[in-house]
């Protein structure tokens, strides 16, 4: 006995009304990222220039630290290898570790290259979080608007050190 | 039933058993499943001691392995790549010849691929025991491990490959003999697993042979590490997609078997197959939103195509969950929600699969947390990442496999189960270990602890914010360390002690709907549909990473 089969797609009266809530929840979502960075100005890191990593620090990142650049925008050059920050000769040092002192309601551009191998950039509750490859520049602004200290740690495995890898960022009034 | 005479050399026909296995399973299926087991009991015992290692009260050495990132680097190669591409490789098999009622094309090559994934699994072991592979299962360049390392895995996933053609052929096979019909859908799935895997494997299949493996053996001296980053997350989503199809294999088909109803809808659950085939691929970006060789621009159009292949897993969780109404109302559910508490709770395959299910809801929200380009700034290589994923991967995934194991075992040893208490006892542990451990490693991460680092040792940096949930991770991986050892008491038992037959049969469906449209089978038109999007998403991706202008510069740095 051959039963004729109708092949046909059919849609449960529900489930049409849960795919469409469901699709309009993942536009909503992608919505709120485009705002994020179009009006909130939330931005990942640039893809910035290349950049020679075996002549860091002689052709080009040749002055490290924090450079202050009027109406309060600042810039920051610093270099990483195994393993540790190099935020030039003058950084300060504090108990076994490197501080940054960035006055309150600085705009700061970070700058950073790595001479080696994948480091990462991460700065403890503020939106800076940087993936180091070698090869590239990784760049990122972030307005520092609340006074504290804030951790910076290499985020990327980078061998035996990873764990040593940090220093702190001081942000404080009229630093 | 059709009087069909096989193709010569096609594989048999055959009425497989409900209740033991045929020969051309046990030895077969059980070896793939066995190599998967020891592979994931050794690299789970390493994960607790991580937990312990970076918890502040704690801070024990790692045993064995005393170098923190050797055991990270065994735990995440043994259970993310090896277990699982065995496990898939064994269950596929086995679900492909009962589906299909035919034995595999050819036995011999079977076993020639899995010889190969042995040989890759003891080349690539070897060196991550001796040292010479810290490296992390993502074996970024420049870091360089051992050549074994490389070749090991690349024939651990050319092996997976062999495996891949040799379930399209028995499809190719039975469509030939049962024109008109559409395949079960559990070979639908397993097809559509498989064509994703080994499409999307040739990208670090690329990256070893031409950037990792020639740099590991000197033949070249620089090499291009964002290339082989981007590279390498060519491969790295589709994988996670590539261990959860087998998941929804089992509850898109086994789930509504073991509970005697029907699927609620075969057509949107092949639609899911499909999307999640399709999309998985060009969304890989997400993994890349820090990285500074990437532009804005891809990261928001990946950010797009992430977002869409929610879409599936939403299909499939109205699906599933309409379902697992049907057999609650079935087993005498009344009321709205009354299908919830008549679920087989205490049964420990559905228990297995149940609580996969729920604790994959936590995965797939924070999931898309994560691929939100810029709540991804505050999250990107935090603890929130591992957290993630032992949600998605470490829970989802491994109690629906290991649901699976506890009917697919005593089939394949012709044993029953050694114990369903200690089964059950097992799961429900997994499930609670695996959502404080998920609940701590997400809190630390939005407090800033860094994922993949030895806390334990860090000297310079520790914030007194990540105490207590990493504290509380720590008691996840107690919870975790206790429910592996349930699991390997009942291995062990089911191996060589349990008296009895099996008592659950395979939960497998010979046939396909009568309703289902073929439409979904025509795999050329979604692979071409594949290819062009991988142009269109990867390729400005690669072409812009590339340091053409001054070659490539960096050195390789050996990692022991």
């Amino acid at each position: 006995m051959q039963e004729q089969v109708q092949r046909r797609l059919e849609i449960d009266k529900y489930e049409r009304t849960y795919l469409i809530l469901a699709l309009v929840m993942i536009g909503v979502f992608f919505a709120a990222v485009v705002a994020g960075a179009l009006i909130l100005n939330v931005h990942t890191p640039d893809s910035g220039e290349f950049v020679n990593p075996l002549t860091l620090g002689q052709e080009s990142f040749t002055e490290l630290g924090l450079f202050d650049r009027g109406n309060n925008n600042y810039d920051v050059y610093a270099l990483a290898q195994m393993w540790q920050f190099n935020l030039g000769p003058n950084t300060e040092i504090v108990a076994n570790h490197q501080v940054l002192r960035i006055p309150l309601g600085a705009r700061v551009t970070f700058h950073v290259a790595s001479r080696d191998i994948n480091h990462g950039f991460f700065i403890q509750y503020n939106n800076i979080n940087l993936q180091l490859v070698p090869g590239h520049i990784a760049r990122q602004s972030v307005l520092f608007d609340r006074p504290g200290n804030f951790w910076v740690v290499c985020h990327e495995y980078c061998g035996r050190g990873h764990q040593q890898m940090g220093f702190m960022i001081s942000v404080e009034e009229g630093a | 039933m059709q009087a069909v005479q096989p193709l010569p050399g096609s594989g048999s026909v055959i009425e497989f058993p409900a209740l033991s296995a045929a020969k051309s399973e046990r030895w077969l299926v059980g070896a793939h499943i066995i190599v998967a087991m020891v592979a994931v009991v050794v690299g789970s015992l390493l994960g607790p001691f991580q937990a312990f290692r970076r918890a502040p009260t704690l801070q024990w050495e790692i045993p064995i392995f005393s170098y923190y990132y050797q055991a990270l680097s065994l735990h995440g190669v043994l259970n993310a790549l090896v277990f699982t591409t065995f496990f898939i490789v064994g269950i596929s098999y086995f679900v492909t010849q009962r589906s299909l009622q035919r034995t595999l094309p050819s036995p011999t090559v079977a076993w020639v691929s899995f010889a190969m994934m042995l040989v890759g699994l003891l080349m690539a072991g070897w060196a991550l025991i001796s040292g010479e592979a810290n490296v992390l299962y993502t074996f970024y360049a420049p870091m360089i491990a051992h050549p074994l390392f490389y070749l090991g895995l690349t024939l651990v996933v050319v092996g997976s490959w062999i495996a891949g053609a040799l379930i399209f052929t028995s499809y190719y096979q039975w469509k030939r003999e049962n024109p008109g019909e559409a395949v079960p859908l559990a070979v639908f799935g397993t097809t559509a697993n498989f064509i994703m895997w080994i499409m999307c494997t040739l990208g670090v299949a690329i990256e070893i042979l031409f950037f990792l493996l020639p740099l590991s053996l000197g033949w070249v001296a620089t090499t291009d590490p964002q290339v082989t980053r981007i590279l390498f997350w060519f491969m790295g989503h589709p994988l996670v997609y590539f261990w959860l199809l087998p998941a929804y294999v089992a509850w898109y088909t086994m789930m509504p078997k073991h509970n005697g109803v029907t699927l609620f809808s075969d057509n949107f659950a092949r639609i899911a197959f499909l999307m999640l085939m399709i999309f998985s691929i060009p969304i890989g970006v997400h993994h890349l939103f820090a990285d500074p060789g990437v532009s804005e621009f891809a990261k928001i159009a990946h950010t797009f195509l992430t977002f869409v292949v929610a879409t599936p897993s939403l299909l499939t969780a109205f699906n599933i969950a309409a379902t697992l109404e049907k057999a609650g109302r079935k087993n005498g559910a009344t009321g709205t929600l009354g299908w919830i508490t008549r679920q087989k709770w205490n049964d420990p395959v559905m228990a297995g699969l149940l609580c996969g299910m729920l604790i994959f809801v936590v995965g797939g929200i924070t999931g898309m947390m994560n691929a939100s380009f810029n709540i991804n700034i505050a999250l990107h290589n935090t603890s929130w990442v591992p957290g993630h994923f032992h949600t998605t991967l470490g829970g989802g995934v491994f109690l629906s496999y290991i649901a699976m194991l506890y009917w697919l075992m005593p089939i394949l040893r012709g044993r029953k189960l050694f114990s369903k208490e200690i089964a059950l006892a097992q799961i429900y542990t997994w499930f609670i270990g695996i959502a404080v451990f998920g609940l701590a490693m997400g809190r630390a991460g939005m407090e800033g602890a860094p994922r993949r680092t030895d806390l334990g040792a860090a000297g310079v940096y520790v914030s007194s914010a990540w105490g207590l949930p990493l504290n509380l991770a720590a008691i996840g991986g107690f919870i975790l360390l206790a429910s592996l050892v349930l699991l390997i008491i009942n291995l062990v038992g089911t191996m060589w002690f349990s008296k009895g037959e099996p008592t659950e049969p395979a939960p497998i469906e010979t046939t396909g709907p009568k309703d289902t449209l073929l439409v979904f089978e025509r795999w050329w038109l979604w692979i071409i549909i594949i290819i062009v999007l991988c142009v269109i998403m990867w390729g400005p991706v690669l072409i812009q990473g590339l340091n053409y202008s001054s070659g490539f510069w960096s050195t390789a740095f050996q990692m022991r």
